[in-house]
């Protein structure tokens, strides 16, 4: 048996039909009762999944051309602003724009999961009107079934482990995790923990541009490294880091995807956000990977921060195990004892990790070597307030 | 058995009284406090469930305490899982201080008890897929 396998090795496997796929939960049973070697030898792909809110999610959409045609400067899309700063019939609808008559109960989620749902939405566009594109208003109605393309492309998903989000205030707050009692009556976590997809395989040694992945149901892609990739933060022995690091860019066709795995929602005093379902195929391309995929919600720590000062900079107040975490209650460092609850959906990603096997099974689904790597080393730098500079070179 | 979820809201001259006693002493009904929040000199609040073998026995237990000068609301209405709606999350169980949400620990998917729950509506505000609501007799 040689010492690693080859994304090829894998895919050839698959197309015979004699894989062994495992989900990260399975894999972690598997090593504790066959070992390290053994897992090796004979498991090719580990799947791993999340389904969680996902704030960095839009669309691309492009609507086709109307006769006469219309180069569209203002785009709605029932009630909520669409970005239209590009060619004449492109248009991004981000997942958190609010509607201009409804606000936060229906923003750019819900115009997606409408379109997934094969219901109508109302489009209503203006322009200034050129030459080339003498149309200056257009009223009219779209489905995902007509319209010329729609594909998801999200610049920050799946992040790499998150916080934990308490109150030290004495008064209840709402946050983007959730409402949160005051004097630490409730804490928020946020992760898929051991069958999340980065925290399976911290270094990114598998994952990275063009790794083809199950993205709201559909075959979709990472694209980039995410907005706010953050690799360096402190990690612990088995790689994993203790709070939000790294993060991915990704792309699919929203045509293909379904409402099943794609959901918007409305979060109190906060505003619009949504959930999106990703899975992400591991393979086993030497032991290291099997250590990594094999790690267990108890290997995987995770900061605990005060929200309550809406600072950048907002107190730590240590760590805890995501195995406290999904048992109902944790411990504070202060000695405060806390009930927790979820954001994320691990019913929903246990189905994802198990979806994207059977897919894998099937040989339906191959995997997809990198064309580059995610960085290791990239710096996260803040945004300072500043006067503008005196010298211009 | 009839039986039926009130709130009474007690003014704070009447805290010092024994008006439960006499409730259960006098009229032969079964209660169960669910929620109290009683102290000396301030507006009392108690969330209880008062069954009687007789519809009658309730109703006049009930007027007995209007003739305290006890506010009586009957909680007639419910909390409305809409499942179909719910990505099981979990996020409202961490507002539910009395366990009436909870998330089932091998399936992770959401079990409501009504029996624990006193419609505080934290839920309602945790649930940001809108499938829970305060509905009457379970409808939305």
């Amino acid at each position: 048996m040689s010492k690693e396998k080859s994304f090829a090795e894998i895919n050839k496997k698959i197309e015979k039909g004699e894989a062994l796929v495992l989900t990260a939960e399975e894999m972690a049973d598997f090593v504790d009762e066959y070992g390290v070697d053994t897992a090796f030898e004979v498991v090719d792909v580990v799947t791993t999944a999340t389904f969680g809110a996902m704030c960095s999610s839009g669309a691309f959409l492009n609507f086709g051309h109307s006769d006469p045609q219309i180069r569209m400067g203002r785009v709605y899309l029932n009630d909520v602003p669409a970005y239209s700063g590009l060619a004449a019939v492109d248009a991004y609808i981000g997942a958190t724009e609010e509607s201009e008559t409804l606000g936060a109960q229906y923003g750019g989620a819900h115009v997606i999961e409408d379109l997934l749902s094969g219901k109508e939405v109302h489009l209503y566009a203006t322009s200034k009107g050129t030459d080339c594109y003498p149309r200056k208003e257009i009223d009219t109605y779209i489905s995902l079934e007509e319209i010329n393309q729609a594909y998801l492309f999200n610049p920050r998903n799946c992040y790499q482990n998150y916080w934990v989000a308490v109150n030290s205030s004495d008064r209840i707050i709402y946050t983007y995790m959730g409402p949160l009692y005051g004097n630490y009556g409730n804490a928020s976590y946020s992760s898929a923990g051991q069958l999340s997809p980065l925290l399976n395989d911290p270094y990114y040694r598998t994952i990275g541009i063009g790794t083809r992945i199950f993205l709201g149901g559909a075959q979709g892609y990472i694209a980039w490294e995410g907005t706010q990739h953050n690799p360096v933060r402190q990690r612990r022995e088995n790689g994993t880091p203790v709070a939000a690091a790294g993060t991915l860019a990704v792309i699919g066709d929203l045509r293909e995807m379904s409402r099943e795995y794609i959901r918007a929602a409305s979060v109190k005093n906060y505003g619009v956000t949504l959930y999106v379902g990703i899975g992400i195929p591991i393979p086993i391309l030497d032991k290291e990977m099997v250590k990594y995929t094999s790690v267990r919600d108890k290997d995987i720590h995770v900061t605990v921060v005060d929200y309550s000062g809406g600072s950048r900079n907002n107190p730590v107040l240590g760590t805890v195990t995501y195995e406290e975490l999904r048992s109902g209650k944790i411990v504070l460092e202060n000695g405060r004892e806390v009930p927790t609850a979820p954001l994320s959906s691990l019913n929903k990603a246990r189905k994802i990790a198990l979806e994207l096997k059977e897919w894998i099974k099937r040989g339906e689904f191959f995997l997809e070597e990198p064309v580059q790597y995610l960085s290791r080393t990239r710096e996260f730098r803040p945004l300072e307030i500043r006067k503008a500079a005196d010298v211009y070179v | 058995m009839y039986s039926r979820r009130v709130k009474l809201i007690y003014r704070p001259d009447k805290v010092g009284e024994p008006i439960i006693y006499n409730l259960i002493k006098r009229f032969d009904v079964e209660i169960n406090i669910i929620h109290a929040r009683i102290s000396p000199d301030e507006e009392g609040k108690l969330v209880m469930d008062i069954k009687a073998e007789e519809i009658n026995d309730l109703e006049k237990g009930i007027n007995y305490l209007l003739m305290e000068g006890i506010e009586v609301k009957t909680l007639d209405k419910s909390i409305v899982y809409n499942e179909e709606d719910c990505v099981f999350c979990g996020a409202c169980t961490g507002l539910c201080k009395t366990g009436a949400l909870k998330m089932d620990e091998d399936s992770w998917e959401l079990v409501v008890d009504h029996g624990k729950c006193l419609l505080c509506g934290m839920c309602i505000d945790a649930c940001s897929l809108n499938a829970l609501s305060l509905g009457v007799n379970g409808k939305r």
